[in-house]
This record gives C-alpha cells, structure tokens and sequence, in this order.
C-alpha cells in the first residue's frame, strides 16, 4: 500500500495493519493519536512530566493490544481515552492537585508581551481550577469541553449514562466558574463576561 | 460568550506540543512490541472441547478408546453379569439369585492354611 494512502485510513485498520508488522501504521497513529493522550493526560493531571509518562503507556498498552482489538466493535479513541483516564486516576490517588491560589501570578508584563502573558495565564488558571474539581467532573469537563467529544462518546469513556455525562459537566462548570470567579479581570475577562 | 467558555474554546484550540524526545520513545515501543514477539500476531483461538480433552488424556485417542470400551464393559457385566459371576445389583434390587455357599471352608485350598505344631 502507498504510504501516503495511511492517513486516509481509520484508527481501526491502521491498528490492523501494526498488528501485521507494518511499522508505518504505527508512525500514522502516533501522529494521530499521541497528541490527544498526551494533551488529555495533562488536563487531568495537570502535570507535564506525568502526563509524559502516562501518554507513552497509554500508547505501550495500544501497540500491545492491538493483535486482540475486534474492528468494529469500539472506538480505538474511547479505548484510548479510558485508558489514559484509568492511569491518570491511579496517579491522582497518590496525590492531590496544585491550589488556585499557589499559581505563581504573572510577572509584570514587558510592552508587546502583555497578551501572550495573559493567555498563559489564563491556561494556568483553567488548569488549576480543573485540577481542584473532582476527578469525574473533570474528566468529563475535559472530554466534553476541550477534546470536544460529544455525550454518548463520554457516556462510553466513562461507562455512565448520558444524564449522569450532562450531571457532571453541568457540576463541574458550575464550580469552574465559582473557582474562577474572583480572577476575570485579572485574566482579561471584564465583570460582564459572567460565567 | 461567557468568560469560562471562553477560556474553555481557548484550550480546546490550543496546539498541544509534544515533549521533546516523547515520539521517537513510543515509536521505540512500537517497534519492541513487534520484533519483542516476532510479528504480533493475534492469540490463537480459544480450542474446543474436543482439543481441550485430548491435552488431558493420557494415551491420546486411542487411550481414550480403550476406556471408553473399558467403561462399556464393565457397565454391561453390572447389568447383566454371567451366570459364574455374584450380582451384586439383582441381590440389592432382589431380582436375582444370591448364591450362598452353604459347605466347609477350605482355607487350606487357598494356601491359607495355618501351620500348627
């Protein structure tokens, strides 16, 4: 097969071919696929280095199961998403989050750098404010808010309903905002923008 | 828009950069993964009853012939056990004869015999 013709293919027949011992499916589904655990790994821990090694496992896990995965059946991407959950939740039982309040505030900002400074900084307010949520309210905040997924995909992530998928989001916004609240003229929010 | 969605679009469209070196070292665990074991290849199929039998029994098939015919014999001589033979069964359902011996027992015919002085 053409080497361009992989990116055409789905994760499901790209894992197929890795499981033949084509080494290019897996390049193709490392570049697909490596940055959504990685960037979701981070989300839920809020920790780069651990989110590092939680992304290369979760992908390890991938390339070994690969031979057993039955087409059709299930998103290679849900399986993904719940693996890199399930390792994020044993390391955040091992410890907690960072508090809002012990975020660095930004330094004074030079001319010209001022709004890079402050997107940065309203990333590390999210970030923080994410990792004071419970761990299920921020999964499927992450999921549903930032990876974009829709419900029923979440509702198989998680393994939960989809009422219990709109419960949680619907919680976990309400706290992000009240953890945010006091900081939207600091982020460049004015007190108009409410929520 | 409200000021939380906001900084929510802003992270969902935020490029996420890989740490230096995280690629190549999964790419690395891919190709273990496929020369660790050879090619992958999928497990074999779970074997049937038949196959799981086979493993188990000693002798193989015809092992397994001779104790099935082993089995038949021994059942059909305790449903129907030759005239020179006791019946057990019939003695328990009273439907047979009970033979008895009624005589002298010899245990010197069977080299039981005791040496006295």
């Amino acid at each position: 097969m053409p080497r361009d013709d992989f990116a055409s293919l789905s994760d499901d027949a790209l894992l197929l071919i890795f499981a033949q011992g084509d080494d290019q499916a897996s390049r193709t589904l490392t570049a697909r696929l490596l940055p959504r655990v990685y960037g979701h790994a981070k989300r839920l821990l809020g920790d780069a280095a651990e989110a590092e090694d939680v992304a290369q496992e979760a992908m390890l896990r991938l390339w070994r199961m690969a031979p057993d995965w039955r087409q059709g059946e299930a998103k290679v991407t849900t399986w993904l998403y719940r693996v890199t959950a399930n390792l994020c939740t044993d390391r955040l039982r091992r410890r907690r989050g960072t508090a809002l309040d012990e975020i660095a505030e930004p330094a004074d900002p030079a001319p010209g750098v001022l709004a890079q400074m402050q997107t940065r900084a309203r990333g590390e307010a999210l970030q923080a404010a994410l990792d004071l949520l419970p761990d299920r309210q921020r999964q499927a905040v992450v999921l549903r808010h930032i990876e974009g997924l829709s419900n029923p995909e979440i509702s198989a992530v998680m393994d939960i309903s989809a009422r219990a998928v709109e419960s949680l989001t619907a919680r976990g916004k309400g706290t992000l905002t009240a953890l945010l609240a006091g900081r939207r003229p600091e982020l460049g929010y004015s007190d108009d923008d409410t929520g | 828009m409200k000021a939380l969605d906001a900084l929510l679009h802003e992270a969902a469209v935020e490029d996420v950069r890989l740490p230096d070196g995280l690629t190549a070292r999964v790419l690395a665990d891919a190709r273990d993964v496929q020369t660790g074991r050879g090619k992958v290849v999928a497990k074999p199929q779970r074997e049937g009853f038949f196959a799981r039998l086979q493993a188990i029994m000693p002798g193989g098939w015809p092992g397994a012939g001779a104790l099935v015919a082993a089995t038949c014999a021994g059942f059909w001589i305790g449903i129907s056990p030759p005239a020179a033979l006791p019946d057990p069964g019939g003695a328990l359902f009273e439907t047979g004869t009970v033979t008895t011996w009624d005589g002298p027992v010899d245990l010197a015919g069977f080299g039981w015999a005791v040496e006295e002085e």
